[in-house]
């Protein structure tokens, strides 16, 4: 496989293109790291007090939902954002899952889960002491999305 | 803590019930599993006496009779109608007398003295602006956000399911606050700021209760004073 990088000056963005012979599993890999990898790059507007912040999608561990809104958690720091966690399934990568009804995780950042066959299991994440519950309903889900990237890896 | 003491006592007086029965001949001798059990739907049936729990009450009470259903002479009712009477019983209950209004006692500083009372003890205007704060959570799994600009008191209850509480963006009024944490059979993770003092008593039954991190030592530090208890469970406290 030939990788190019054509300079372009007229370019108004920046564009991938992935030219096959045909659609394939390894091809449709390759856009999903890309788009990945793309994505992680991008920015959130948050909030905390009066203060905004811009933070990397990649930092971010989970998103849950408070009395008073979206909450967004990184390993040591806690954000609002105004936007609802429908918005953010559409907004955020393949890596971000949604584990519960008022949680989406970085599946990522996922380090052990604890696993409760009568309750919520529990999900630890790397580098930080935070934890969140996934439901059962939503536990397998999120087991498929860890194996899909370790299969990727 | 009272009704720990008054469960050990009833289970004391039992025991002493039944070693003087016997030996005098005056009760059959009874299997310790079975006085156990006895012991377990006695305290069942005083709870729910205590707590209006009339479904909690009266099924406690059928399976004692249905235990002692040869002493009480009732072998020809029990189980099932027996039972099935006592699911009607409680819903009567229920309805006539309905289930009792809990009260959520909470600590709060009166001419700057630590009190405990009632929510009808602080003015309302305290409550309205997140000074106190009070969770309950049964079976369920929960988180928990403390933002208030004047936190004073917390009463944190975790029965059964999982909780986490984040006390990150909160700000201690007039430099003191407690945290009283009660975790039953489940699991409580409770995050502190580590810009914060803390003075902690801990007190577990088959639990138990681990600190990770470090408080703030600083004396000039906000100082918050944490109680707590995990009774069959798991309480974490991370200071980060």
């Amino acid at each position: 496989m030939k990788i190019k990088i054509e300079i372009d000056d007229g370019l108004a963005e920046e564009e991938i293109v992935i030219r096959c012979k045909s659609l394939n599993e390894d091809v449709i890999s390759i856009q999903k790291r890309i788009t990945d990898a793309v994505n992680s790059r991008m920015q959130l507007e948050v909030s905390r007090g009066e203060k905004e912040y811009y933070i990397t999608i990649d930092e971010i561990l989970f998103f849950e939902t408070d009395d008073s809104g979206v909450v967004v958690h990184t390993a040591t720091q806690i954000y609002e954002t105004k936007y609802r966690l429908y918005e953010l399934e559409d907004l955020l990568p393949g890596n971000f899952v949604r584990v519960a009804k008022s949680t989406i995780l970085n599946a990522s950042k996922v380090r052990a889960i604890n696993k409760n066959i009568t309750g919520a299991s529990e999900v630890e994440f790397a580098g930080s002491n935070k934890k969140v519950f996934v439901s059962r309903n939503y536990l397998k889900l999120l087991m498929t999305k860890l194996e899909e990237k370790r299969l990727m890896k | 803590m009272r009704e720990k003491k008054l469960g050990i006592g009833l289970a004391m007086i039992m025991i002493a019930i039944n070693i003087l029965g016997t030996s005098l001949g005056i009760i059959p001798e009874i299997p310790w599993i079975k006085i156990i059990f006895t012991f377990c739907f006695a305290c069942g049936v005083i709870y729910g006496l205590k707590e209006r729990e009339f479904f909690t009450c009266v099924m406690c009470a059928c399976m004692l009779a249905w235990m002692y259903e040869d002493y009480l002479g009732i072998s020809d009712i029990a189980p099932f109608p027996l039972f099935i009477a006592g699911i009607f019983l409680a819903i009567g209950l229920n309805m006539i007398i309905g289930k009792k209004k809990k009260i959520v006692q909470i600590h709060y500083k009166d001419n700057g003295e630590w009190k405990e009372g009632s929510i009808d003890d602080v003015k309302k205007e305290e409550w309205t602006d997140g000074r106190h704060v009070s969770l309950e959570n049964n079976f369920n799994s929960t988180s928990k956000y403390v933002n208030s600009a004047a936190f004073s008191s917390a009463k944190l209850e975790n029965d059964f399911g999982s909780a986490n509480v984040y006390f990150n963006n909160a700000t201690v009024y007039n430099g003191e606050a407690t945290i009283d944490l009660e975790n039953n059979f489940g699991k409580m993770n409770i995050y502190i700021p580590n810009t914060w003092r803390a003075s902690i008593s801990q007190n577990s039954t088959f639990g138990h209760v681990s600190i990770h991190g470090e408080p703030n030592r600083d004396m000039d530090a906000p100082h918050v004073i944490i109680k707590a208890e995990s009774n069959f469970g798991e309480l974490n406290i991370f200071f980060e």
